[in-house]
């Protein structure tokens, strides 16, 4: 089994069988609304948005899995740092010695918190359910270059390859004699034995992917045919303008002031 | 005295994956000159990483020249057993050939002039003695093969694997292979090799190991595992040349290897 970089997690909801653009979309905009507007009603709406998104695409579970490990320090810093420290600080709410929490910086901290975590269900939302490929796919459809679409599936292949490769060289370091677990001395010793054969196929592998692709005509100048095209719907088109739109009119209410 | 002694070793990358079901592999191997032999997802290369410790089984015990595998770290194993594996350009790194044969004495930290003296023996089994301070990348991958080879075998271990050691090789270099893998079992040693080369096995091995989907079907002589034609074609495997051609001459038993057909064929029956 294949060490995947990417956490496409394998489904059939609405939402994997969506338009990677639409995904790409969808959360592309709930993040500019999650920093656009002002307050933290709306803020926590677009969490609790993408919250059942997430729930329907039947990922809620892995998600709050990853996110707790990355967003509870983040949130505890932050709430940390700007009621003790935000310039805008006046209300005391808790004096701690020469310290004092504020109910002003604790407001505008867990505020950010609350945008980073709306940027990250957002982000998870797209990846849980896209494969990268399909990404990839639907980018050149609509008029990406090949070379830029082999550019991102290939950067997104390599690296699980190369941990395979370098599982391979370590097994094959370690039955020469090689220890490679244990204290710091002896695992730096192991350092070059186990970075060097991955290095030099990397750039062996390089030239046999290039020389590969060039004999199956990578570089030919004519108009490709794609395998399979990627479905996409009017609803999909309307709801992907739909949600441009209201990130526009978001930013035309936060500068008019009305928000 | 049994070389290596696996008993009721089971073992499974996962759940959905088994490869070797209960009751599990029971198996001694003497030492001698063993081909492994089985189709492509039979099990082999899994069976030989169990006997150095890169695998570990759910399982039953694994015993490699008297040292029970389960208790040692795969580093400890190395004096014990010598792996030679597929691809070259996973374990390659030193700038001269002769410091690459040296690495796996070396942090065994055996003394410097023994070092010297088993490299020296193993590039010269090898055929590498004129390479010795050539940059084992400057080498086709045929010779890079044989730099893996000679590493395996300068830390002078009791046994031997070779992971498929003629893919590439030239008449020469499979001339010289089948002369090291004779003199590593005269010598008393297990080299056990993996591989799909049928007519090497015939010129090179006395015993054979067929394995087919996690099951040991045979383990015994070579000039007996061809026998049974059924066996063989379960196993995904062809016979070799000689004994093909004995057989369609008429020969029942068919001699194995290329001696016994000579023989065979000059007292054939007219």
């Amino acid at each position: 089994m294949a060490r995947g970089l990417s956490l496409y997690a394998e489904g059939s909801s609405p939402l994997h069988r969506a338009h990677p653009l639409t995904k790409a979309t969808l959360t592309l905009c709930a993040i500019g609304l999650a920093f656009i507007l002002p307050s933290w009603p709306l803020v926590l709406g677009v969490g609790v948005a993408l919250l059942s998104l997430l729930a329907a695409a039947g990922v809620l579970r892995r998600f709050l899995f990853v996110a707790a490990g990355l967003l509870v320090p983040i949130t505890l810093l932050l709430a940390l740092v700007q009621s003790l420290a935000n310039p805008h600080n006046q209300t005391v709410i808790l004096p701690l010695g020469p310290l004092a929490v504020h109910r002003e910086g604790l407001y505008i901290g867990l505020l950010a918190a609350l945008r980073i975590a709306d940027l990250v269900a957002a982000t998870f939302l797209f990846s849980f359910t896209t494969r990268p490929a399909d990404l990839a796919e639907a980018l050149m459809q609509r008029g990406l270059s090949p070379r830029f679409g082999y550019v991102i599936q290939s950067a997104l292949q390599i690296i699980p390859q190369s941990l395979e490769t370098a599982d391979r060289i370590r097994d094959a370091q370690r039955a020469r004699g090689l220890e490679t677990e244990g204290p710091l001395p002896r695992r730096a010793r192991a350092f070059i034995p186990l970075l060097l054969p991955l290095v030099l196929s990397a750039l062996v592998a390089t030239q046999e992917r290039a020389m590969a692709l060039e004999v199956r005509g990578f570089g030919l100048k004519v108009g490709r045919l794609a395998r399979y095209r990627i479905p996409d719907s009017l609803g999909q088109r309307v709801l992907r303008w739909g949600l441009a739109l209201a990130v526009v009119a978001a930013l035309a209410a936060r500068l008019r002031g009305w928000l | 005295m049994a070389e290596i002694v696996l008993r009721s070793v089971c073992f499974d990358y996962s759940s959905a994956v088994p490869v070797f079901r209960e009751p599990g592999i029971t198996l001694a191997l003497p030492q001698a000159a063993i081909a492994l032999i089985g189709e492509n997802g039979a099990g082999k290369t899994t069976l030989t990483k169990l006997l150095n410790g890169l695998l570990r089984p759910r399982t039953g015990s694994v015993v490699v020249a008297g040292t029970p595998v389960a208790e040692r770290s795969v580093a400890q194993m190395a004096p014990v057993i010598g792996y030679a594996f597929q691809n070259p350009d996973d374990q390659l790194f030193e700038r001269t050939v002769r410091d690459e044969v040296a690495f796996g004495p070396r942090v065994m930290g055996r003394p410097r002039e023994t070092v010297q003296a088993a490299v020296d023996r193993a590039l010269d089994l090898c055929g590498l003695a004129g390479q010795a301070s050539t940059h084992p990348h400057d080498l086709v991958l045929a010779e890079r093969k044989w730099v893996t080879i000679a590493s395996a075998l300068a830390a002078d271990p009791p046994v031997v694997v070779l992971d498929e050691p003629t893919l590439g090789q030239d008449w020469a270099g499979r001339e010289r292979l089948r002369a090291l893998v004779r003199a590593l079992g005269g010598q008393g040693r297990l080299v056990l090799v993996v591989t799909h080369d049928i007519d090497f096995v015939a010129q090179a091995c006395d015993w054979t190991v067929v394995l087919t989907r996690g099951l040991v079907r045979y383990s015994g002589r070579t000039a007996l595992a061809f026998a049974d034609e059924g066996r063989m074609e379960e196993a995904g495997l062809e016979l070799p040349a000689g004994t093909r051609l004995a057989r369609a001459l008429g020969a029942d038993p068919a001699p194995v290897g290329d001696e016994a057909f000579a023989a065979w064929y000059r007292v054939r029956p007219a």
